[in-house]
């Protein structure tokens, strides 16, 4: 589904990312782990298309196309789907509406009607249940006014909507509590299926308790520098990460 | 020319949305577009006026209210928006003369292409205006590097039982803002009318219901090829 | 000897300082001096009447300097005292010296905006120049005291101060003593190189009834920094003239002030910041205080010019009336060219708090106490700004 071959990335003329490669099939879930300042957050945001970072080599393809090549909405469309670490704040723009139109653009594209109002809703109203998101919180605007937890579930309430075959959640688990974790893996895993993927970034390693990841690569200095499974995760809790460092 | 004067205790909501012919491209034609719009309030009376500019090449508007009357309110909430060479220059006059009188000015100025628009206001509170009180915020959004967006307020204060709060901001559309809803796969042009429209709530939940959906799409359309 | 304003000034033309020609004649011609003095039907003036000003009866201060060096002290201290400047050794890397020897070179970066200064520029009768040079960090802070005194004099004085690449230096200045109908328009000019650090405090608060004209203006180059403190307290008349012109980019600007007005006292501050460069700050507070029949005016611009790009502005002016009679004008502006800006202001007038009054008598303190209380409160964020611990005593003794 996603393959990253030998990904150099820089912003502000400093190298970040220094030749990542990695790949994700469908139906498999990932984590990368790493040090602050590794890359992590980095490596979503080239994925998102963020444009204040500059791919200087390397090749990253999704479903067989040059995803490098496509605009931002472009690959959201054919279902990069990116769990901000930091969800913006749009006041004035209702998270219903903000939704309804981003769900009727993706559909257009893929060549589907727009949905109807009352579908939209009965939606609405099963996905946010899905994330115990208060149903008041679809009216009002788009993250404003919202607590930390509550801004990282209407991530994973955007998520349910648009249906994407790959997610990618920057740290999603900063600044939960561990009930807010709970719920949000659990939504995480409600939405897993054959036909879809999930890039989990995260410093800590309490999140991969609660999404069982089929793969763990440590991140540092902008290349993977081990892969492994989940108990790598376990391993590198308990020697932390300057073990990869002197490992390295 | 406009008069509203309302008399003890009524009310007087008079929204506006004006669209005339703003000049082309290169800022050629247009309407002219100088109003003088005003209110006298008597006690208790309320005069609220609601503008969506998004026409006309130059527009020079400035409704006010004269809040003559005790615990008379008056009320300003704007919109203007201006693309090429569109100019807006507008805002608000609030007297206060009499006793626990109220104001309100709510103004959200957009200027794209390279297009000015301002905001020029006064409050004034004369010496016998007890306990008068004033709340004015002008926010201006920025869509490109030649367009300018000023603020002009003035506040004269004669009465030590008064309560003025003036708030301005001006900015550029945000960054992280579009990026968040282009990646959720809204086009940029979409993102930025969501994201104006949002801007400018404030001011269009004043506004009746079928002119709110007009001034809407006028939004839109004003800025319309005023990315990139 | 003695006449109005406009006499004074023709009869001190050509000016002590070596001006060049084009600006002489931008300034004759700003002046217009035969017939006008700008009204309130002027924007610059709207709120400030220069009647009185006019009118006027005024004999020129004749300046004299002292060949003495004053004592050293914790500062280094400039002192404009009985019509003689009075001045200490200065330490490495610090030049002192007055009109004549004006740096030329400066005058090229200078503009001359309005009347307050026209006037300066075509009659200044001398000044202090003040020069530090490049990479020197003076470690005593330059004390300059203008100490005024008798009736019906005019003193027109143009200061420079020049700041060399990556030097720094505290100027605490202070206009004080007690001088009636009397007239005086001082001006700064500071000169900041690049990477250069200026921290500026001034008092005013002369007795009497004198009509003070001050005007400061700043000229940054890249990466320099600049705070300047404008306090001035019971004074009879004072306009305040600030202009900032951001040069280069990379600087950082902060006008912080307060004015204190009772009895018939008029205080007016306008201040006025070009961002001409980009990736530049400028922060601007001003509180006042008025009383009795005081008036205080604040006018605030702030100018982005196009190109001037990831400009962060900020302007705060709050006020707060303790009388009826009292009256404050306030005009915070932003005049905006580039977009990738973020500028804001906010102005607020009001009365004590007084649920915090109620609280503090409730706790037992007197209304009086109370009041100076919340009124040292609401000036403490630009008393706490003041670094010369002579101007920070002298505030707190105002405001008790």
């Amino acid at each position: 589904m996603l393959k990253i071959t030998d990904l150099h990335a820089s912003i502000n003329g400093t190298e970040i990312l220094k030749g990542l490669n990695l790949e994700i099939k469908a139906g498999e879930i990932h984590a990368i782990m790493g040090p602050n300042g590794a890359g992590k957050s980095t490596l979503a945001s080239v994925l998102a298309g963020k444009e204040d970072y500059e791919v200087t080599s390397g090749a990253i393809t999704f479903e067989d196309q040059d995803l490098l090549e496509m605009s931002i909405e472009e690959r959201a469309r054919e279902g990069v789907f990116l769990a901000f670490q930091y969800p913006v704040e749009i006041p004035g723009v209702s998270n219903v509406n903000f939704l309804k139109t981003a769900m009727n653009e993706i559909r257009e594209h893929k060549g589907m009607p727009a949905l109807s109002a009352k579908d939209f809703l009965r939606l609405v109203k099963e996905k946010s249940a899905l994330v115990d998101l208060d149903a008041s919180l679809a009216s009002r605007a788009v993250n404003e006014g919202f607590s930390g937890g509550e801004k990282k579930r209407n991530e994973i309430f955007q998520m349910a909507m648009l249906e994407p075959k790959l997610a990618v959640l920057d740290e999603t688990d900063s600044g939960l509590d561990i009930d807010a974790l709970r719920i949000v893996a659990g939504g995480v895993n409600t939405l897993k299926s054959a036909n879809n993927a999930t890039l989990v970034i995260t410093h800590y390693q309490r999140l991969l308790d609660h999404i069982i990841p089929d793969f763990v690569h440590v991140l540092y200095d902008g290349k993977i520098v081990k892969t492994g499974g989940k108990e790598l995760a376990l391993e590198l809790e308990e020697k932390g990460y300057d073990w990869i460092k002197s490992v390295e | 020319m406009v008069e509203l004067i309302a008399l003890n205790k009524a009310e007087i909501k008079y929204s506006t949305v004006q669209n005339w012919y703003p000049g082309d491209k290169e800022g050629k034609g247009g309407v002219f577009n100088f109003v003088t719009k005003r209110g006298l309030c008597e006690a208790h009376a309320k005069i609220s006026w609601t503008q969506v500019e998004t026409g006309s090449a130059v527009t020079w508007k400035y409704p006010s209210c004269i809040l003559k009357g005790d615990y008379s309110v008056g009320e300003f909430f704007s919109v203007a928006v201006t693309n090429n060479f569109q100019q807006a220059d507008t805002g608000t006059k609030m007297v206060h003369l009499g006793k626990h009188t109220k104001s309100t000015i709510i103004s959200k100025g957009i200027s794209a292409g390279h297009s000015q628009n301002s905001y020029r206001g006064l409050v004034q509170i004369q010496k016998q205006a007890a306990h008068a009180r004033n709340f004015s915020q002008c926010d201006s959004l920025l869509m490109g590097s030649v367009s300018g967006a000023h603020t002009f307020p003035s506040i004269e204060c004669k009465n030590a039982s008064a309560q003025i709060e003036h708030e301005a901001t001006t900015s550029k559309i945000g960054e992280d803002q579009l990026f968040y809803c282009q990646q959720r796969g809204i086009s940029e042009e979409k993102a930025i009318s969501l994201i104006v429209n949002g801007y400018c709530k404030e001011v269009l939940n004043q506004l009746p219901m079928e002119f709110a959906v007009e001034a809407q799409k006028l939004l839109s359309i004003s800025l319309e090829g005023s990315v990139g | 000897m003695s006449g109005t304003l406009i006499d004074f000034c023709k009869q001190l033309e050509p000016t002590a300082l070596k001006l060049p020609a084009s600006l002489l004649q931008a300034a004759r011609d700003g002046v217009e001096f035969q017939h006008h003095f700008p009204t309130t039907r002027e924007e610059p003036w709207k709120y400030t009447r220069l009647g009185r000003v006019a009118a006027l009866k005024l004999t020129p201060v004749k300046i004299n300097q002292s060949a003495e060096r004053l004592a050293a002290s914790e500062t280094i201290d400039i002192i404009f005292e009985q019509e003689t400047w009075h001045c200490a050794e200065p330490t490495a890397g610090l030049h002192i010296n007055f009109s004549a020897d004006l740096d030329a070179s400066a005058w090229n970066a200078c503009t001359l905006q309005g009347h307050v200064q026209h006037i300066n520029a075509l009659s200044a009768q001398g000044g202090v120049a003040i020069r530090v040079d490049a990479n020197t960090k003076l470690i005593k802070p330059l004390r300059i005291i203008h100490r005024l005194q008798g009736a019906h004099t005019g003193l027109i004085l143009h200061h420079q101060l020049i700041l060399g690449n990556h030097a720094s230096a505290q100027v605490e200045v202070f206009f004080e003593g007690t001088s009636e109908d009397s007239y005086a328009n001082v001006l700064f000019d500071f000169f900041i190189g690049a990477g250069a650090n200026l921290h500026t405090d001034m008092l005013q608060q002369t007795k009497g009834t004198h009509y003070g004209f001050h005007t400061q203006r700043i000229y940054q180059q890249k990466d320099s920094t600049v705070a300047l403190q404008t306090l001035t307290a019971h004074t009879h008349f004072t306009r305040n003239e600030v202009e900032v012109f951001s040069q280069e980019e990379g600087t950082h600007t902060q006008l912080y002030g307060a004015f204190i007005g009772r009895e018939n006292n008029h205080i007016d501050n306008h201040t006025y910041v070009h961002h001409t460069a980009p990736n530049c700050t400028s922060d601007e507070n001003y509180k006042g205080v008025l009383a009795d029949k005081a008036t205080g005016v604040f006018n605030g611009k702030v100018k982005v010019y196009q190109d001037a790009q990831k400009i962060n502005a900020y302007q705060s002016n709050k006020n707060i009336l303790l009388s009826d009679l009292a009256t404050i004008n306030a005009k915070p502006e932003l005049e905006i060219y580039a977009d990738d800006v973020k500028c804001s202001h906010g102005s607020t007038t009001g009365q004590l708090d007084q649920h915090a009054l109620f609280f503090l008598r409730a706790r037992g303190i007197s209304e009086t106490k109370a009041t100076d209380m919340l009124i040292k409160g609401f000036m403490a964020e630009i008393v706490g700004a003041v670094k010369s611990s002579h101007i920070q005593e002298a505030l707190h003794a105002l405001l008790d």
